[in-house]
């Protein structure tokens, strides 16, 4: 196990949260910690609930009754179903006891702002509700995509005849784009975006939230135990009650919404409400998961500028990634395609690879091996 | 006789590619896609992987993947300014593909017989075969003169499965009372509770009350015997050692719950007021065992 000294800097990085928004002061009411969802004023524990897997309304009906008040659907999840399960089990609350929020996405042809505005009166239906907390445009990939005058347009709309309390941003790629053309557009409340301990270093990230915060967004984090393991065999599992102190040690995240699905799930995650500090093992759990960096380049570019040849060593890392990490090879191909390698990057160099990786990856054998994904015909990789 | 040029080139092309692709990824299994007569394909056969799903599904991803899936194949044609996508998914077994779709299907559908089975309106069309589940979706088809979704859905249903049928353990569920579209299959963490890992469940009108039906099947009856076990711990019953035979177990997030065990079947309700009417339900999927 890691000592103390080996795990210090694993918190996330708690960037002074000064600017606009003031509202976002944590408090604790009956031991559980709240926090402020920028200037929207909405005020909920840090623990909220993804619902889109849980089938059950049962585990809806227990997390209520622990505390948890925001509740986060979809109407992609379970073709609209999943906001029927919502909509049943919530009638019988009173709808100021509850945040709802719910997405809708464009098909991917894209979508008119009439029926951007139909499709939310369908989810509206299915929630059995007048209006909805927080409407998102879902999974916002980058800056043309938030500001598309279609869907902006109708997110005023929704927000102006009251069916939407506040407008969002759902984001699980090119997050700090996202978040900063959600700060321009000034029309968004709040952005849902992925926040995990995997983004440790990215700067350019830690750089948008503390813009969002500032410019008095709520910030919402999902995926915050990173896909729940460390390798493609799915053999080592996350600590996920670790990771998600992780994500919300970082006072820009105001809330997560884990996905629950069972009810130990539950109550793990609602520990977590009541104290987010790391302790020894989260702590050692967590550097030992980013120790497991095999197919994760963190894109630190410490790399940049070390190899004799000039070959674009940062650009090669983040290939390997995509084919090992994320199994997306068609991306490694036409990544790699660019670069205008030698058909042999590293023939001319002898023995030791110059290059060091500060997560310790072995340069030479990953350019070496992912170089030769260009002879691969297209048709062939998934 | 010696091999020709052409044949040792053919034989090590496919050694190299084989050891080249070898690390890169999974071959997607092929989808012979409808050709519709008038309609021109749109673009290429988008082909998404369980990485990579996200990127077409975004957030839904999650729940295919707890469904066992494969690959998703996308097709698109234009007809006159109508639009047609066919989105093929791919369970790997009829079961989860069956789970899928009866997840996502609206207990108010209207069943037609396409493949196992499916539903659809004027511009959307879903169906189950074998291990496929099948989303067809149309923009504008009144351009496409004559064009018929379903009847395109019941054509390419044959291709993907030609004698579909539906999984045996949904053939235990008693018919009469059962609330139409109800019967799904949950693949993990059944009520909320992992060890009871996956069941399939359907509804009951039963005198003004609602009852729910499962059924888990096992390997052996070892395996229902441990998880009995981990259930009765979980809920605090005081009964040490389970028996076959009928249980009642005062489930704190689900209210009580009536099992039964025979073999490697697990059986039971929930929702009931009187246990009595749920004995004749359990009955009849006990004879059928």
């Amino acid at each position: 196990m890691l000592g103390a000294t080996a795990t210090l800097g694993m918190t996330a990085q708690a960037l002074p949260a000064a600017g606009k928004n003031k509202k976002n002061k944590e408090k604790k009411k009956k031991k559980v910690i709240y926090r402020t969802l920028g200037n929207t004023g909405i005020e909920v524990p840090i623990i909220s609930m993804g619902v889109m897997r849980a089938d059950n309304p049962n585990i809806l009906k227990a997390a209520y009754e622990k505390g948890i008040r925001h509740f986060d659907t979809a109407s992609g999840y379970e073709n609209g179903r999943n906001e029927e399960m919502v909509g049943n089990y919530f009638k019988d609350i009173p709808r100021d006891k509850v945040i709802i929020s719910t997405k809708i996405h464009p098909s991917r042809e894209g979508m008119s702002t009439e029926q951007f505005l139909e499709k939310f009166d369908q989810s509206l239906k299915r929630l059995q509700m007048s209006y909805v907390d927080i409407l998102y445009l879902h999974a916002g990939g980058d800056r043309a995509y938030v500001l598309d005058p279609r869907y902006t347009e109708a997110l005023k709309r929704a927000k102006a005849s009251g069916k939407a309390k506040f407008v969002g941003i759902s984001t699980h790629s090119n997050m700090a784009e996202v978040l900063n053309a959600a700060v321009d557009s000034k029309l968004y409340d709040i952005v849902l975006t992925s926040y995990n301990f995997r983004l440790k270093d990215d700067a350019e990230m830690q750089k948008a939230l503390q813009r969002a915060n500032d410019a008095g967004l709520g910030i919402i984090g999902m995926k915050s135990m990173a896909g729940g393991f460390l390798d493609k065999e799915k053999k080592k599992p996350v600590n996920c009650k670790a990771a998600l102190k992780w994500a919300l040690s970082n006072p820009l995240i105001h809330t997560c919404i884990p996905g629950i699905t069972n009810f130990e799930m539950l109550k793990e995650n609602w520990e977590v409400a009541l104290n987010h500090e790391l302790d020894e093992k989260d702590k050692g759990d967590l550097q030992l998961a980013m120790n497991e960096t095999g197919l994760y380049c963190h894109g630190c570019l410490s790399c940049s500028g070390q190899c004799p040849q000039n070959l674009p060593i940062p650009d090669l890392m983040r290939s390997y990634m995509y084919n090992y990490g994320y199994s997306y090879p068609a991306k490694a191909q036409t990544t790699v395609a660019a670069l205008n390698l030698p058909v042999n990057p590293c023939e001319s160099c002898t023995g030791v690879c110059s290059v060091t990786c500060p997560n310790g990856f072995d340069v030479k054998e990953r350019i070496t091996d992912i170089a030769r994904i260009r002879f691969v015909p297209a048709e062939f990789l998934v | 006789m010696r091999p020709s040029f052409v044949k040792i080139f053919t034989m090590r092309r496919i050694l190299i590619l084989g050891l080249l692709l070898f690390p890169f990824g999974t071959f997607a299994q092929e989808i012979v896609f409808p050709t519709p007569a008038n309609w021109t394909p749109d673009g290429k056969v988008q082909i998404f992987n369980k990485e990579n799903l996200f990127e077409h599904i975004d957030g839904a991803a999650e729940f295919y993947l707890s469904y066992g899936f494969e690959s998703l194949s996308v097709a698109g044609w234009t007809n006159n300014g109508a639009e047609l996508t066919i989105e093929v998914y791919d369970h790997a077994d009829p079961l989860h593909a069956y789970g899928i779709y009866s997840m996502e299907r609206s207990p108010k559908a209207e069943i037609k017989p396409v493949g196992l089975e499916g539903y659809g309106d004027a511009t959307t069309f879903n169906f189950v075969a074998g291990k496929y589940y099948v989303k067809m979706s149309g923009m504008l088809l009144e351009k496409a003169a004559g064009f018929s979704l379903s009847d395109l859905a019941r054509e390419f249903s044959k291709t993907l499965c030609a004698k579909p049928e539906y999984p045996k353990v949904i053939g235990l569920f008693p018919k009469e009372n059962l609330e139409p579209n109800t019967c799904q299959y949950i693949p993990t963490e059944f009520m909320g509770m992992g060890f009871l890992g996956s069941a399939v469940r359907a509804k009951y009108s039963l005198e003004g009350a609602e009852i729910t039906l499962f059924i888990l099947e096992r390997a052996d009856r070892a395996e229902i015997e441990q998880m009995l076990l981990k259930y009765i711990n979980y809920a605090e019953a005081k009964l040490k050692q389970p028996a076959e035979g009928d249980l009642i177990i005062k489930d704190p997030n689900n209210g009580t719950v009536m099992l039964r065990w025979k073999g490697n079947y697990l059986m039971g309700a929930t929702g009931f007021a009187d246990q009595k009417k749920v004995i004749p339900l359990l009955d009849q999927i006990s004879k059928k065992l």
